[in-house]
């Protein structure tokens, strides 16, 4: 039986669709209407206000606190300065992605570490004779995710740290109201934005001092389901959804590494050793052997193939995560692992795995669709991702 | 990388040693770095009083290799070992039992041994003979690699299951029957006699932290006949001058050899990169290079205090943390003005070997129960020895050594020297009063003194989920690490757990081969 997030008074109050999904043992809300188009507007528009408290924290602090952070992520953590935020991969011994997620360096020896799933066990494992303490914060520590253009003026409005002077994947300490909360400019709707990290057991207070002097700023509360649909556009990967956790796997195919999910960027090699290292180099040498890419159904073809049934095109309008095939001449050659309608860029677009000689931009190939109860293949074209990233984002 | 030597050892007990001798035999350069200050760390000679000699912590050398001895030509570099000198099981009440150098029944004071016993002993002699005589030339190799059978190995294995073949069906079944037993089982079904009970049960406690309930402690016994077959109960090897001699003899060999010994070298880390062993650094910052680095500590202290954990994989770690390596034996060293009385038979004979005292099997199960909970047993299990009488050199004139092995010794036991005189009393009435001097090592002191992780007598716990293709780990028996050119040759690998040299032997084969093959990289 899954249980309230800390905001879960207010949000269980607004929720008047009672439209809840589980998050890691939490409700968090699905949307919190009928259909998700204000609250995906507000993403791109406004500010969406959004509970992600159900993400793991982890601190870790102590004099071997770096070297633990080397040790299990691919990224070189020691060009991430105290109060900078990185995005990193974590594999398994075989060089295969565990999970994905930020890391802030709090100062010298002090992160915070948010994850997806648990992770604690790997933490603790990777650190046989290291000086450091790892302590679960993922209760302690509500966060709220506020995307959206006009999310820097909501912070000037209310929160008394620098939100001017806080560039990309950095953070900044202060208070709201008189509750001291971290902000991190970060987030997972490829939108300008923060997140803002709470004392959970003060928790409402910000909630409510957010929406407070947002009003004016159009901040709404927005559920996850308009927030999927943002990442699927910004490009953003799921794990389990996207890719299948090394540690969930079934079988090694099921596996990913992070060359196949475009990850190769935040794979640094020459940094010292690190979990998965020796597979990695031998697989950077090979080069992957299928990749992550963005994949964009042609409208024509589509419109097309229900006409010829008398049909309109079903889209989705909430990122569809039914994984289905893609095809090249050869058969099948990947699959689409997430798939929606952007009502931003009017184009029927997904995330989708291929094997690397289909993953260059433009490459054709089709997709599976069931049309008229009839498996059908449209064409569409592999493209770059993101589909949507406004340079706001980093400005 | 072509080093300065070929091969560095860390640390000189008698396994490092043997390794060291091996490979300097098969023409390597080789350096061995011990941090104590001098050489054999658990086997070595201490005194417990000035002018008084004592092996500090296993009494003995029945088990160790006659290859390894005749292969080192240990004679010639001044070992001399006694004749099994017997063993005797005394009880408070002051009933006895004696067995000879060969482990015949010798003498049985007042207590009456049954027909029965005597038919029933020689027959588990004979199930012990066929089943070591069977699986004793396990030890005596690196095992087969099971993943990757060779022709050699599959021939190895081949013969290994032809001998259990010709146990015949009803040895057989008993050799399968026998292994994961409890020994108080094993004497259970077969011994009438508390005593003649008591002395078997008591070979199976030799594995550290195991009360004779335990199952598998029958494994435990037939380990230390399959590094050395002998009869049962035909008690201790003494080395003449201690066990220190034993180390120093082998040291001899391996300097004739060619290898260098280098006594307080204390190594700080074992240097790897990208999974290749790169030599080590020592205490004093000085770095070893050398293409091949053999570790004589035990496997957990190699590979996680030694080793840089973040060069293995984290599942690795975790093995190698749970690994069983746990204390629970203590050693008391006493130097005495002259011998106690004797517990009522014939004193020269009586104690002339092992004396053990823990003379019902219960009680040796009650004096584990006690260090379970914490403490040290009102009559802890013990076995005494009197090397001196064997070897009047160990002590002054007409004085003598005694020293008591423990079993049931809490990791930091108080005046432990104390309580045990006072357990050795109640059998040796006067013992306590001759004594002038004693050492101590309870589990702490043994971590402390020879580095061996908590005090563990054999690196690794000696069971059968921790023996030939499990020992150290599973997918780890063939000496060899996941760090490329880093060997384990102590007791903690396949054949070890005890004084035999078979580790130090096997492993040296085994690199000497990988080098051959081109293997090591
Ligand atoms: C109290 C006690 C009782 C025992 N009783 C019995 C028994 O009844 N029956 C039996 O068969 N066996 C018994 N043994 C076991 C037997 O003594 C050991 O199994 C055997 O001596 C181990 O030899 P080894 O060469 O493998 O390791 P060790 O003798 O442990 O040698 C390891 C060496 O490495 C050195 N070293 C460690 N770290 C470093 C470093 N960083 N740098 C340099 N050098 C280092 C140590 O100083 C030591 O000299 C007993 C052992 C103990 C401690």
């Amino acid at each position: 039986m899954a249980v309230g997030t800390p905001f879960h008074p207010r949000t269980s109050a607004l929720n008047k669709s009672l439209n809840w999904r589980h998050w890691s043992g939490y409700f968090t809300a699905g949307c919190y209407h009928d259909f998700i188009q204000p609250e995906y507007a507000a993403i791109r528009n406004k500010a969406a206000l959004i509970d992600v408290s159900p993400l793991y924290k982890y601190s870790v602090e102590g004099p071997g606190a770096t070297a633990l952070m080397q040790r299990v992520f691919t990224r070189d953590v020691s060009k991430c300065s105290p109060m900078q935020a990185i995005y990193t991969p974590w594999c398994d011994s075989g060089g295969q992605v565990m999970q994905e997620g930020t890391v802030f360096r709090l100062d010298d020896d002090s992160y915070q570490v948010n994850a997806a799933e648990p992770t604690m066990r790997w933490l603790r494992l990777n650190s046989a004779g290291l000086d450091l303490t790892i302590a679960d914060r993922s209760a302690a520590v509500a966060a709220l995710a506020l995307q959206g253009p006009t999310s820097r003026r909501i912070l000037n409005a209310c929160f008394d740290g620098d939100v001017d002077g806080l560039r990309f994947f950095h953070l900044v300490a202060g208070t709201i109201g008189s509750v001291p909360v971290t902000v991190s400019r970060t987030g997972y709707t490829g939108d300008l934005g923060y997140e803002v990290w709470i004392p959970a057991d003060r928790a409402i207070a910000v909630w409510d001092a957010l929406l407070d002097v947002g009003q004016p700023h159009g901040i709404t509360p927005c559920g996850i389901l308009a927030m999927d649909v943002a990442r699927v556009e910004a490009g953003f990967i799921l794990i389990d959804v996207d890719y299948i956790s090394a540690e969930r796997a079934l079988i090694p195919e099921h596996t990913s590494s992070p060359y196949e999910l475009g990850l190769g960027w935040a794979v640094k090699l020459d940094k010292g050793n690190f979990v998965g290292r020796d597979a990695l180099v031998a697989e950077s040498a090979r080069g992957a052997g299928r990749r992550v890419v963005g994949i964009c159904i042609d409208w024509e073809p589509l419109e097309e193939i229900h006409a010829a049934d008398n049909l309109m095109p079903d889209l989705p309008q909430l990122a569809c995560r039914e994984p289905v095939p893609v095809y090249a001449a050869e058969g099948q050659v990947g699959r689409v692992t997430t798939r929606c309608w952007s009502t931003l860029l009017k184009k029927y677009i997904g995330i989708a795995t291929v094997e690397a000689c289909y993953a260059s931009p433009g490459t054709a190939v089709e997709m599976e669709l069931t049309v008229n109860f009839r498996r059908r293949r449209v064409p569409a074209a592999v493209v770059q991702l993101p589909h949507f990233r406004p340079p706001r984002m980093r400005e | 990388m072509s080093g300065r030597y070929d091969v560095v050892v860390v640390g000189a007990g008698h396994n490092g040693l043997v390794a060291a001798a091996y490979l300097a035999r098969a023409g390597k350069t080789v350096v061995v770095l011990e941090r104590g200050s001098t050489v054999g760390g658990t086997a070595s000679t201490i005194e417990p009083a000035p002018g008084f000699r004592a092996s500090a912590c296993f009494q003995s050398a029945e088990t160790f290799s006659p290859t390894v001895s005749r292969e080192l030509r240990l004679a010639a570099h001044g070992l001399e070992l006694s004749a099994p000198r017997g063993m005797a099981v005394a009880a408070a009440d002051r009933r006895w039992l004696l067995f000879d150098g060969n482990g015949r029944l010798a003498g049985n004071g007042s207590d009456p041994i049954a027909a029965a016993d005597r038919v029933a002993l020689a027959d588990l002699e004979r199930l012990v003979g066929r089943i070591v005589g069977a699986l004793a030339p396990l030890y005596r190799a690196a095992l087969p690699e099971l993943e990757a059978l060779g022709a050699g190995d599959i021939l190895d294995l081949l013969r290994v299951g032809w001998r259990l073949r010709r146990l015949g069906r009803r040895d057989m079944r008993e050799a399968m029957r026998f292994l994961p037993m409890s020994m108080r089982d094993v004497v259970e079904e077969r011994f009438e006699s508390e005593l003649l009970a008591a002395a078997i049960a008591g070979l199976g406690l030799q594995g550290g932290w195991v009360g004779p309930y335990a199952a598998g402690t029958a494994f435990v016994a037939l380990h230390h006949q399959m590094q050395n077959p002998r009869a049962l109960l035909a008690g201790p090897v003494f080395v003449k001058g201690g066990l220190g001699r034993l180390s120093e003899a082998l040291s001899l060999s391996a300097q004739a050899a060619g290898v260098e010994v280098r006594t307080e070298a204390e190594v700080a880390r074992i240097d790897a990169d990208a999974g290749r062993s790169q030599g080590l650094t020592l205490e004093t910052g000085e770095h070893i290079e050398a293409s091949i680095v053999v570790s004589d500590a035990d496997p957990r202290r190699t590979l996680l205090s030694l080793v840089d954990p973040g060069q293995l994989a984290p599942e690795f770690i975790t093995a190698v943390s749970n690994v069983r390596a746990r204390g629970g034996v203590g050693v008391v060293s006493f130097a005495l003005d002259a011998m106690p009385d004797s517990p009522g038979g014939p004193a020269e004979a009586l104690l002339a070997g092992r004396v053990q005292i823990g003379a019902s099997v219960v009680e040796q199960e009650r004096a584990f129960d006690a260090m379970q909970l914490g403490g040290l047993a009102a009559r802890p299990f013990l076995q005494l020895t009197f090397p001196s009488l064997a070897d009047p050199d160990m002590a002054p004139d007409g004085k003598h050594v005694a020293t008591a092995w423990v079993l049931g010794v809490p990791d930091d036991a108080d005046s432990l020297d104390d309580s045990v005189a006072a357990a050795i009393e109640t059998v040796l009435p006067g013992f306590t009063s001759r004594v002038v001097g004693s050492v101590v090592a309870t589990p702490n002191d043994i971590e402390e003194r020879y580095g061996a992780t908590n005090g563990c007598l054999f690196d690794v716990d000696v069971s059968l989920d921790q023996a030939l293709f499990l020992r150290p780990l599973p997918g780890w028996y063939r000496y060899r690490t996941p760090l490329r050119g880093l060997y384990l040759c102590g007791s903690g690998t396949h054949a070890g757990g005890g004084i035999s040299g078979l580790p130090g032997r096997n492993a040296a084969r085994r690199i000497i081969d990988d080098l051959k093959a081109g293997k090591v990289g």
